[in-house]
């Protein structure tokens, strides 16, 4: 489903300094890949590389078998609105919104709102938001219900693949066993999932475990 | 999309709110400004069009007309073209009138004061002999001053058709003791009466008085008496006047009546009077030693009561037709006619003329000093001229009352029409006591003319050259406009070039004056400055125009300083989006949107609140342009990304001035604009308020736009806080990662604090000081004194001020 060929990306536009170089990466439907390697080593930057937030500078990433490197910013913008979920460490949640307008913020453009609602309110109570907390502020929601916020917000668009940067980082320990089940459940439904994480217990969900560390991408387990 | 970006608003609704009512502030206060800038200045153009041109547009005087204290002050004082010496010849006047530009040409001549004639006043023959002890008083309406010595008047007794024999012993009893005359008619003390010379038609079309009595055909009696009295004067030449109605200059009589204890039948044998005749008639008879004797008997007479009367004939004077009085026996007094008795003296050839007041100054202060103590006290020099006939019996002229003209509310309140002449306007000391002329010529107060003549006879009196002054009014200007302006410059270089000294008169107003005065003390008093209206006028236009045009553009600078905030807020939202496959074009779209409803609302609410303030329809067309300024401004914030800072090795020690230099230049422009819009406001309300209120024109137009210039400043300074609430909240909001990680490496809040103060030190500083520089500058091109700009300086500190309070008074530092 997606397939990533040795792509390049340089820091800061200087070309003679990689922050990762080469890198290859294949994930099917259904399959969890983990991705770790020490900080600094570009691992974010990497899945904002295959989100098509940021271009590459050497390489092909496909999706589906379309070229997401060669893609005006506004299709690439369109591919992530309509296949990709994201789902970021410190949840990235609008303050002024509430959690309901939270979780149909990606497909407001593109889909009447009653009927993002009806899904939304769906997902919500799947991920264990209780329906008095639809309509509050996200200030008043855990650390937990934040992820699990952003999780439904994640999967408002049926995406074929969901990226998650450190899904777990900001969350005790209850609160990561809640995230992972969720994360499972979603993998058993056949999404494709990428995670980027220093933690050994969620990296240990993945099917395949990638190590990002001195500019290369290389697998160092693989369940499969 | 709207729906989104609604919500957004609706979400955040103190913030939402704080928008709407600043730009709702700007776009009401813009409106109400230009209307109430249009307004005034169609007020005050009226005004001035209508009534500022006055009666007469250029004042024409000979050479060294002009007076030292004129130069100086730039003023002239009331009644100023009185106490002339002439200097323009009839025919001179004649050749100015003809002139193709003027529409009248009135001459004024002043001729002198004139002591013209003298009536009396009947004292009440009471039953049992009395004593009148009387004395006639002058006052300045601070003092009052005696005007004749005390008068002793004997009267005895009541013969019947005898006359009423009384005895005046003042210096003693005289020789020449007529007792034929009635010695209880008492004379009025001699009056000094300004008489001026004119152009009956001229003046009358100048001032729209009536003038034509002085043409009357005289009456077969008046004939008759002219002849008579002519006969007594050498034949002299009859100068024709008219008598000002309501001429009023304080003078009382104060009569005390001593009722003696005397017999006067003892009186008769013990001077051997026969007893059928009157003791006083007999007096006449009395060698020097009998009458010396008679005279000491009356003064050791034992008074049995007395009571003294104080009558004020301030309203009973009449300078030249003289009308006499009398007081019954409780001193009330009435008018008699001329064959009712009386004693009328006229010596109307004796006139006087008197120099004009010498001013003085010392450490900045006017002073007028004495010329001669009194009582009354003199202020200027008095020369006797003409000839009085008791003398010789032959006089230059004659005087003849042609009839009467009132002259009353020729002066307006705003304007001054300085005709020179007629002014009653109030001098007043600092306890706001009216000080009045006295009946002498050198009385402080020019009193106003008492009497017109013709200019013939100012020829008479006055020589070949009589006119003093000549008032010139333009013909065909029906208002005083700029073409108006231009025709009366034109017409008074011209005359300026004949070697006339010449002012323009028109657009004058009135102006307090504070001099101190020898014997009354500080007083104040309303000269005329010559053509003030037109300055204040260009100088009110101009600071009115400058204040709403900074406000303009305040309002914009505000407006894209709120919005490069508001983007720098959003950045982080951008990002989620960004993240969550949202277009940079939607999230543009969305971000404008909402500050498009923003600008909506408030237009709305400014619309709403224009038509319940019953604005003109120019706020709508100013709700208009704002809208279209908004959208252009949101397009150029929203769509023009700003260059990414880059870090200087310059700036070590405040390299975030230097980093978040996109956000803050724009809150430095604010506060540059605010600064310059509060200084130059209350530089230029203070410069109003001194020099306008010198003026009652200036007053006016000060009172006209006071309101909205200090409705800027506040709205100025409460947006400048709410520019600078958000400029701060905006930085601190933008650096809240930076000021975490100071917290997690163990600096105090108070250090936090500190170091973020010190950095908004030095760019308010330099907004606050280029803000100062820049409208320093503009205030030396617009003529405000230093202390003017001094206030204005330390009104602007305000600001200042308030941005260390807000930002040590701020939370959020973590």
């Amino acid at each position: 489903m997606l397939k990533v060929n040795n792509i390049n990306k340089n820091v800061l536009n200087n070309s003679r300094s990689f922050l990762f170089q080469d890198v290859c990466l294949s994930v099917y439907p259904g399959e969890w890949i983990s991705i770790i390697g020490p900080s600094g080593t570009g691992k974010t930057t990497l899945l904002n590389c295959i989100a098509g937030i940021y271009t590459v500078d050497g390489g092909s990433i496909e999706l589906d078998g379309v070229p997401i490197h060669q893609l005006t910013e506004r299709h690439r913008s369109d591919i992530r609105r309509l296949q990709i979920g994201f789902v970021f460490q410190d949840f990235k949640l609008l303050p002024y919104f509430s959690i309901l307008e939270n979780v149909i913020l990606p497909l407001t453009k593109d889909k009447k709102i009653d009927q993002l609602k009806q899904k939304a309110e769906l997902l919500l109570d799947q991920v264990g938001i209780t329906k008095n907390y639809f309509h509050r502020l996200p200030s008043s929601l855990s650390g937990g219900e934040k992820q699990r916020v952003a999780i439904a917000r994640a999967l408002i668009n049926d995406p074929k693949l969901i990226i998650c940067d450190e899904p777990t980082g900001n969350l005790d320990n209850e609160n990561k066993k809640q995230v992972l089940h969720i994360l499972t459940t979603l993998k058993k439904k056949g999404h494709s999932i990428i995670v980027v994480t220093h933690d050994d217990e969620v990296a240990n969900e993945g099917d395949k475990i990638y190590e990002l560390k001195n500019y290369s991408l290389k697998v160092v387990e693989s369940k499969l | 999309m709207i729906s989104l970006s609604w919500r957004r608003i609706r979400n955040q609704k103190s913030k939402s709110a704080m928008t709407i009512i600043s730009i709702t502030a700007i776009i009401l206060l813009t409106s109400f400004g230009i209307q109430i800038s249009n307004e005034t200045k169609l007020i005050v153009s009226h005004n001035l069009e209508n009534y500022s041109r006055g009666s007469y547009d250029i004042l024409v005087r000979p050479e060294g007309a002009r007076t030292n204290i004129e130069k100086k002050l730039k003023t002239v004082e009331e009644n100023y073209i009185g106490d002339g010496s002439g200097g323009i010849s009839i025919l001179e006047w004649e050749r100015i009138k003809e002139h193709p530009e003027i529409e009248i040409a009135a001459p004024v001549a002043s001729l002198g004061y004139f002591t013209s004639n003298t009536a009396s006043i009947r004292l009440p023959a009471f039953d049992s002999p009395v004593k009148f002890e009387y004395e006639f008083f002058t006052s300045d309406g601070i003092n009052k001053y005696p005007v004749t010595p005390s008068h002793g008047v004997y009267y005895l007794q009541f013969i019947n058709n005898q006359n009423l024999y009384a005895i005046d012993t003042y210096p003693d009893i005289s020789k020449d003791h007529n007792p034929f005359d009635s010695g209880l008619d008492i004379s009025f003390p001699q009056s000094y009466n300004l008489l001026t010379a004119i152009d009956a038609e001229s003046e009358s079309l100048l001032t729209g008085i009536d003038f034509s009595e002085l043409f009357r055909e005289l009456t077969e009696e008046e004939k008759k008496t002219i002849e008579t009295f002519s006969q007594f004067r050498g034949n002299a030449p009859v100068v024709p006047i008219l008598q000002r109605n309501n001429f009023q200059v304080p003078l009382s009589l104060q009569v005390t009546v001593k009722k003696l204890d005397l017999s006067l039948d003892d009186l008769y044998k013990r001077y051997g009077i026969p007893s059928n005749e009157s003791i006083i008639y007999e007096v006449q008879f009395f060698d020097d030693q009998k009458r010396k004797e008679f005279e000491n008997d009356l003064t050791e007479l034992q008074t049995l009561n007395q009571n003294t009367y104080n009558i004020d004939l301030t309203n009973y004077q009449s300078p030249f037709d003289a009308q006499h009085l009398s007081l019954d026996q409780d001193f009330n007094l009435k008018r008699i006619g001329q064959n009712e008795g009386g004693t009328l003296y006229n010596d109307s050839g004796k006139y006087f003329t008197a120099s004009k007041i010498d001013y003085s100054f010392k450490d900045n202060k006017m002073y007028v000093n004495l010329v001669e103590d009194g009582p009354p006290p003199a202020y200027k020099e008095v020369k006797e001229a003409g000839n009085s006939y008791l003398n010789n019996w032959e006089a230059p002229f004659m005087i003849w009352q042609m009839g009467k003209f009132t002259a009353e509310a020729i002066d307006s309140s705003l304007t001054s029409s300085p005709l020179g002449i007629y002014s009653t306007n109030k001098v007043k000391t600092l306890d706001d006591t009216n000080i009045t002329p006295t009946i002498t010529p050198g009385s402080f107060i020019a009193a106003p003319t008492a009497g017109m003549t013709t200019l013939e006879a100012a020829s008479l009196i006055k020589g070949d050259h009589p006119i003093d002054a000549i008032r010139i009014k333009l013909n065909n200007i029906t208002a005083y406009d700029e073409e108006a302006q231009k025709r009366i410059e034109a017409l008074a270089t011209e005359l300026s070039n004949e070697g006339y000294v010449v002012d323009i008169v028109a657009g004058s107003s009135f102006k307090n004056v504070n001099m101190f005065v020898e014997g009354i003390g500080e007083v104040t008093s309303p000269w005329t400055t010559l053509g003030v209206s037109q300055l204040l006028s260009n100088a009110w236009n101009l600071d009115t125009t400058l204040s709403i045009r900074l406000f303009i553009l305040f309002g914009v600078f505000w407006f894209f300083s709120h919005l490069s905030f508001e983007r720098n807020r959003l950045d982080a939202e951008n990002e989620i989006l960004t993240f969550l496959g949202w277009q940079k074009r939607s999230i543009r779209v969305k971000n404008m949107t909402e500050q498009l409803i923003l600008v909506f609302i408030s237009s709305l609410f400014s619309a709403v609140l224009a038509l319940i303030l019953r604005l003109s329809s120019l706020a709508f067309i100013v709700i208009g342009c704002f809208m279209l300024i908004s959208i252009f401004l949101i397009a150029i914030v929203f769509y023009v990304n700003p260059r990414q800072s880059t870090r200087s090795t310059r700036y070590r020690f405040f390299a975030s001035i230097q980093h978040y230099k996109s956000l803050l230049i724009p809150t430095m422009l604010v506060l540059l604009l605010a600064v310059c819009i509060s200084q130059l406001q209350i530089s230029s309300i203070y410069e109003l308020w001194t020099k306008s209120s010198e003026t009652t024109l200036g007053i006016f137009i000060l009172h006209e736009g006071l309101s909205i210039r200090f409705l800027i400043v506040i709205a100025t300074i409460l947006l400048s806080v709410s520019v600078l609430v958000e400029a701060i909240g905006g930085i601190l909001f933008a650096r809240r990662e930076e000021f975490k990680m100071y917290h997690v490496i163990g600096w105090t809040e108070k250090m936090i604090r500190i170091q973020f103060l010190k950095e908004v030190a030095i760019w308010a500083t330099l907004s606050l000081v280029s803000g100062i520089i820049v409208s320093t500058i503009i205030s030396i091109m617009l003529d405000t004194s230093l202390v003017g700009v001094a206030i204005g300086i330390a009104t602007s500190s305000i600001i200042y001020l308030l941005i260390v309070f807000t930002t040590v008074t701020f939370r959020k530092y973590r």
